[in-house]
């Protein structure tokens, strides 16, 4: 019996431990940056967007990568109630090496936010990036999936005796 | 009720054991020792409900095979990602048809594995001494679900980026123990990467050893006893009128008719891909799998991504502790059965509700 008490308080501890910081994240709300686009070449603009923040409070925007982290300027919230954000627009320096980058929006008083932002080299091809679309869209992407016909009857022979090969497995009890 | 075989049957049946007296057949069996895959076991270990485990399992074969074949093309970084994707589809030898043969396997296969754990849950096979082997399932299943959001995250498209959002805000909400999922974890490798290697590596490897410990249990304990108004949970090791290799030989059948499924819809309806992920915007629906969570998240946020799933697993968790009777009758069980088909109600019908809504209502 004390061996199970013992059991049940080590798990309400271990459960408050695990959720404390959801108690944390709901009292003060959590900041939320998005960065456009998501892959940038050096020397470049991108455009940080802040939201579920305060109005009034001044978020320094960081570039933080594995060389260390580049101060990209700073964003004041406006708006009202707990209807908070920004929207700016920062340059990357055009000798930021490529790479993997966290944009990092932090305030004095601690809270932050951060999203992914990757860095291509400063050329022209580099410049003109992957193909990204400017509005975020749940369309399919458009491509010519047709086939050769040779293709399909060969998978439609592989279908039929992989069915029949299937079937009789199935049907044999011996 | 299976019946004990005694040591001088004859482990095969009369054209297997001809077979197996031939010289190849010896020579195979005295180096494989494939005699022992013969050992008896239940016949209703061989009707459709109770093979839905090794179904799976076949179809996690094609999946691997599928899966290696595209890693030979796919770019695990988020500035080339989608167009690998892209290359993939349009580029690769058979690619299309590979990835949507992995596409539409794996949605097999998440369907007969939550169906395997229905089954397991309606005849009680969780019970004594196979509570180990529930837990054990229980970890297969989320290493099951763990694939397929990985696998729906690294085509890097807006659905795709969306989830990794989705994923991202929930692992904040758990704080440290959702460090993995933050970008902060790794500077010198973006999170994108890192989930291909979660997906590809760790995911794989966790399944292999799950697997492992999975059959070697059934094995160990037997299939669970037909379910019938008496029958009681007990080992049945060793017990049984048929052959696990006729369970085998059955179990290879349907993983073959689940292949030729998943070429029918590769052909008919190749796995989709979306325009290149917008990051912060929310335009698409997750799959079916996932959908079921957003009414939670529209109404508790990001906290349900964990709570929800978190509760549901520990009630998974609690019903061998909770229904510990011997009883294997859904109907000496009718409490628990109740409160489980309540949450299954529940949960297809949260999905229903979120897929029929329109995608702005999703998002408010």
């Amino acid at each position: 019996m004390k061996m199970h008490l013992t059991l049940v308080r080590s798990l309400i501890v271990l459960a408050a431990l695990t959720l404390a910081p959801v108690g944390i994240a709901l009292a003060h709300g959590v900041p939320v940056i998005a960065v456009q686009p998501a892959v940038v070449a050096a020397g470049d603009q991108i455009t940080v967007t802040g939201t579920e923040m305060e109005p009034g409070e001044v978020f320094t925007i960081t570039l933080e990568g594995v060389s260390g982290s580049i101060p990209l300027g700073e964003a004041a919230v406006t708006g009202e109630g707990e209807e908070g954000g920004f929207t700016a627009t920062f340059t990357i320096p055009a000798d930021t090496a490529p790479g993997s980058y966290t944009v990092r929006a932090a305030t004095e008083e601690g809270e932050s936010a951060e999203a992914d932002l990757t860095v291509t080299a400063p050329s022209a091809e580099a410049s003109a990036g992957p193909a990204m679309a400017e509005e975020p869209t749940g369309e399919q992407h458009l491509l010519d999936r047709s086939k050769p016909i040779g293709q399909i009857a060969a998978v439609v022979v592989v279908i039929a005796l992989s069915a029949a090969a299937g079937f009789v497995l199935v049907r044999s009890r011996g | 009720m299976g019946t004990s075989v005694e040591p001088s049957t004859p482990l095969l049946p009369t054209s297997v054991e001809s077979t197996f007296r031939s010289r190849l057949g010896q020579w195979l069996d005295e180096r494989l020792g494939l005699r022992g895959i013969a050992y008896p076991v239940p016949e209703h270990a061989n009707s459709l409900p109770y093979i839905l485990g090794g179904i799976t399992l076949t179809g996690f074969v094609i999946l691997f095979v599928t899966g290696i074949y595209l890693a030979q093309f796919y770019h695990p970084h988020p500035a080339d990602a989608h167009e690998s994707v892209i290359y993939i589809i349009t580029g690769a030898p058979l690619g299309d048809l590979v990835r949507s043969i992995h596409f539409w396997t794996a949605q097999i296969v998440t369907v007969t594995v939550l169906l395997h754990m229905l089954r397991v849950l309606f005849t009680g096979a969780y019970k004594r001494p196979r509570e180990i082997n529930w837990y054990v399932g229980l970890g297969l299943l989320a290493v099951t679900l763990g694939l397929v959001f990985t696998g729906s995250v690294l085509k890097f498209d807006q659905e795709g980026l969306e989830a990794l959002q989705h994923n991202r805000e929930a692992a904040e909400v758990i704080g440290a123990l959702g460090g993995w999922f933050s970008t902060e974890f790794s500077r010198s490798v973006p999170l994108l990467t890192r989930l291909f290697n979660g997906h590809a590596t760790l995911l794989p490897l966790l399944f292999g050893l799950l697997i492992a410990a999975h059959v070697h249990l059934i094995k160990q304990h037997g299939i669970s006893p037909k379910v019938m108004p008496d029958a009681t949970a007990r080992s049945t090791a060793g017990e049984g009128d048929s052959r696990f290799s006729v369970h085998l030989r059955r179990m290879i059948g349907f993983g073959l008719m689940v292949f030729s499924l998943a070429l029918v819809l590769s052909l008919i309806f190749p796995a989709p891909l979306g325009q290149p992920g917008v990051a912060g915007a929310e335009v698409t629906k997750p799959w079916w799998m996932f959908v079921w969570l957003f009414p939670a998240e529209e109404a508790w946020g990001a906290r349900a991504l964990v709570i929800v799933p978190a509760v549901l697993g520990g009630l998974l968790a609690l019903v061998p502790i909770i229904d510990r009777s011997p009883y294997l009758s859904p109907a000496r069980r009718k409490g628990l059965l109740t409160v489980a088909g309540l949450i299954l109600i529940v949960s297809v019908a949260s999905g229903i509700y979120a897929a029929l809504q329109p995608v702005s209502a999703h998002l408010e």
